[in-house]
């Protein structure tokens, strides 16, 4: 597992920028809503997680890319504060677009507050990313690789902190 | 008005109009009006 520290240096290293977003909508009754999420040309992207509630009791949820589901579909949208990871994270490097689908069955409508972060990257930078986050889960089939990979994160964090 | 069309804040929707877009720099979002749920036979 990395550590969150981890990802944030090897984030910084490679030059990858974390983006919140939120957004509000209303889902009138009986219909689908589609949130689009696409990188611009040139960039992939992570997403590191999502989230967030609805005022409906009957909203689900279904994330998908290249027409494919990439998780089972969420029923019953959470309530506030509960966040949904993606499955294996960073084996969903995005270039291009994933669609949220927020379907309300209810008879009225549902407004939906839609939350997450974004992990983009250029793309050549994201393979290089993604080499080392593989590296560092690994730790046990190449120590070696793994040391010195830790020994530049911590060169990297001493040079963050150097500049606070 | 279309069954499938939705009216909003005085815009007319069909399936597939996008009600919003938003840049966050290196990635869009759209938000778009995806119709009615199709009843099952």
């Amino acid at each position: 597992m990395i550590e969150d520290i981890a990802l944030h240096v090897l984030a910084y290293k490679w030059d990858g920028l974390f983006t919140p977003f939120s957004i509000i909508f209303t889902v009138p009754a009986e219909s689908h809503y589609l949130v689009d999420i696409t990188p611009k040309e040139g960039w992939v992207y992570f997403l590191l997680r999502f989230g967030g509630y609805t005022t409906g009791t009957d909203v689900t949820l279904d994330v998908s890319y290249k027409g494919r589901k990439v998780m089972d579909t969420i029923d019953n949208f959470p309530d506030v504060n509960t966040y949904f990871h993606l499955p294996n994270i960073f084996s969903n490097i995005f270039d291009t677009t994933v669609t949220f689908d927020f379907s309300n069955s209810g008879t009225d409508s549902a407004l939906v507050c839609f939350h997450g972060v974004v992990l983009a990257f250029e793309e050549a930078k994201a393979r290089k990313f993604l080499e080392d986050i593989k590296a560092l889960a690994e730790i046990p089939k190449d120590i070696k690789e793994t040391n010195r990979l830790l020994g530049e994160l911590n060169d990297i964090l001493k040079g963050i902190i150097g500049r606070l | 008005m279309a069954d499938d069309t939705i009216e909003m804040g005085g815009k007319t929707y069909k399936p597939g109009d996008v009600i919003r877009e938003i840049d966050r720099g290196t990635f869009k979002i759209r938000i778009i009006y995806g119709g009615k749920i199709k009843k099952k036979e």
